[in-house]
């Protein structure tokens, strides 16, 4: 058990803009509960628990324990203390530790109970991790000071609704444009979704470099479900150079094709909230191709 | 002599039933496909899209005509028209599923044979490209 500090957690949870729905679903635990230890009526938590949540605040867990005192002992039902040694001194203890016999089966249900935990704790298999797996798609190359989409798609084999996380860390070098759904929350550079998806669904944001940029960006992510509590990172494409193609041309040969267009389109489906120029991008497919114009930061399509 | 029969009675239903559900998904495959087909009348060359159910979320539609032809209107207007190669593309946004229609007139006419056409769509959901040639009628 650890003791914590429920108005320090409070704090934190609102520098980070966080909701109690997160951190609840992070720690597995209600909105209610998370309530109650903000408000100080269950300062004891289970360690377990304390550690769920330092990870769901971002923090190191000794950061929101009660000052002074990082663990509690732990009590019986009775209220004896049972991890101090000083507790088995009890009038009861005493009588127990006088009779042999009873010692002796003492000694022998402490073994059972060993040997249980044993087996349990060997036997059972790791905590498993989130079914839910996410593929990132992001073009191999960008142009500086254009907006760049990077898309996340999730996919569950479950056929019900499953809550999830989805967090991504945005490169440095870049300022987030915009995000669908734009239900996601922006913190220390990290974009998060909390939701429920059913199947398959779409993810993605938009981000802008200076136009003098010149480098390549890496990407970072991962996913946690209601099914594991364990993260599991994003896969796919995890890096963009900055270049002079366009991030649709994904093949780079400054014309954009069938196959390339019908792609775009086939992501973006119903959204144009993602600050894409997408009439541009036709008009790329109808011209027999394009070349961008560092000096006047613009395309010019070839006819 | 007993002439009984080695297997149980129910399993002699087993290849009818297997054939019914066979029957059934070929049909529901068949109402779900999408085609095209391209016939001419007169200097109008038509090309015809059958949208399966689900619809993609957009599909290219394309006639190629023999090099160096003299293209006329397009309908629908809005067309990427290639007028070196003589390739003809529209880009169709969300269809819904039934009968697309594209047209595009040629002078001189065009014989058939020397026409072709294709559609080209992503399946909804994902999956690679599928592309389908028009059959001439």
């Amino acid at each position: 058990m650890v003791k914590i500090d429920g108005a320090r957690v409070r704090a934190i949870r609102e520098q980070k803009g966080l909701t109690q729905l997160y951190v609840a679903t992070v720690v597995e635990v209600t909105t209610d509960t998370v309530s109650r230890w903000e408000n100080k009526r269950y300062p004891s938590i289970k360690k377990e628990n304390g550690l769920k949540l330092a990870e769901a605040l971002e923090v190191e867990l000794n950061e929101i324990l009660d000052s002074g005192e990082s663990t509690v002992p732990m009590r019986d039902d009775a209220g004896a203390d049972i991890s101090d040694p000083a507790a088995e001194k009890t009038p009861e203890s005493s009588a127990w530790s006088k009779k042999p016999g009873h010692l002796g089966i003492l000694v022998i249900l402490s073994a059972m109970l060993g040997t249980g935990w044993a087996l349990v704790h060997y036997l059972t298999p790791p905590a498993p991790a989130s079914l839910t797996t996410v593929t990132r798609i992001v073009s191999p190359h960008f142009i500086p000071g254009r907006p760049l989409p990077v898309f996340l798609k999730v996919a569950n084999p479950s056929p019900e609704a499953v809550s999830i996380i989805l967090k991504e860390e945005l490169p440095p070098s870049a300022t987030l444009k915009a995000s669908f759904p734009s239900s996601a929350g922006k913190q220390d550079g990290t974009i998060r979704w909390l939701t429920q998806i059913t199947g398959s669904s779409l993810f993605y944001y938009t981000i802008i470099t200076d136009a003098s940029f010149n480098g390549t960006l890496s990407f970072s992510g991962n996913v946690r479900d209601g099914h594991g509590s364990e993260a599991i990172e994003i896969r796919g494409a995890n890096s963009s150079r900055a270049g002079v193609h366009h991030w649709a041309d994904s093949d780079g040969d400054n014309r954009i094709s069938d196959e390339e267009i019908l792609e775009v389109y086939d992501l973006l489906a119903n959204d144009s909230s993602a600050q894409l120029d997408l009439d541009l991008l036709e008009e790329m497919w109808l011209g027999d191709g394009y070349l961008w114009q560092p000096e006047q930061q613009k395309f010019s399509i070839l006819e | 002599m007993n002439h009984t029969t080695p297997y149980p009675k129910p399993l002699l239903l087993l290849p009818f039933l297997v054939s019914m559900l066979f029957l059934t998904l070929a049909a529901q495959s068949i109402a779900g496909q999408a085609a095209a087909t391209l016939e001419q009348d007169g200097q109008t060359i038509r090309l015809e899209v059958s949208v399966p159910t689900p619809p993609p979320t957009s599909l290219i539609a394309g006639i190629k005509l023999p090099a160096q032809t003299k293209i006329g209107a397009t309908s629908p207007p809005s067309a990427k028209v290639d007028s070196q190669k003589a390739h003809i593309k529209w880009l169709v946004k969300h269809p819904r599923p039934g009968t697309l229609r594209f047209s595009v007139t040629t002078s001189p006419p065009m014989k058939l044979s020397s026409v072709s056409a294709e559609v080209l769509f992503r399946p909804p959901g994902g999956g690679s490209l599928i592309r389908i040639d028009a059959k001439k009628r």
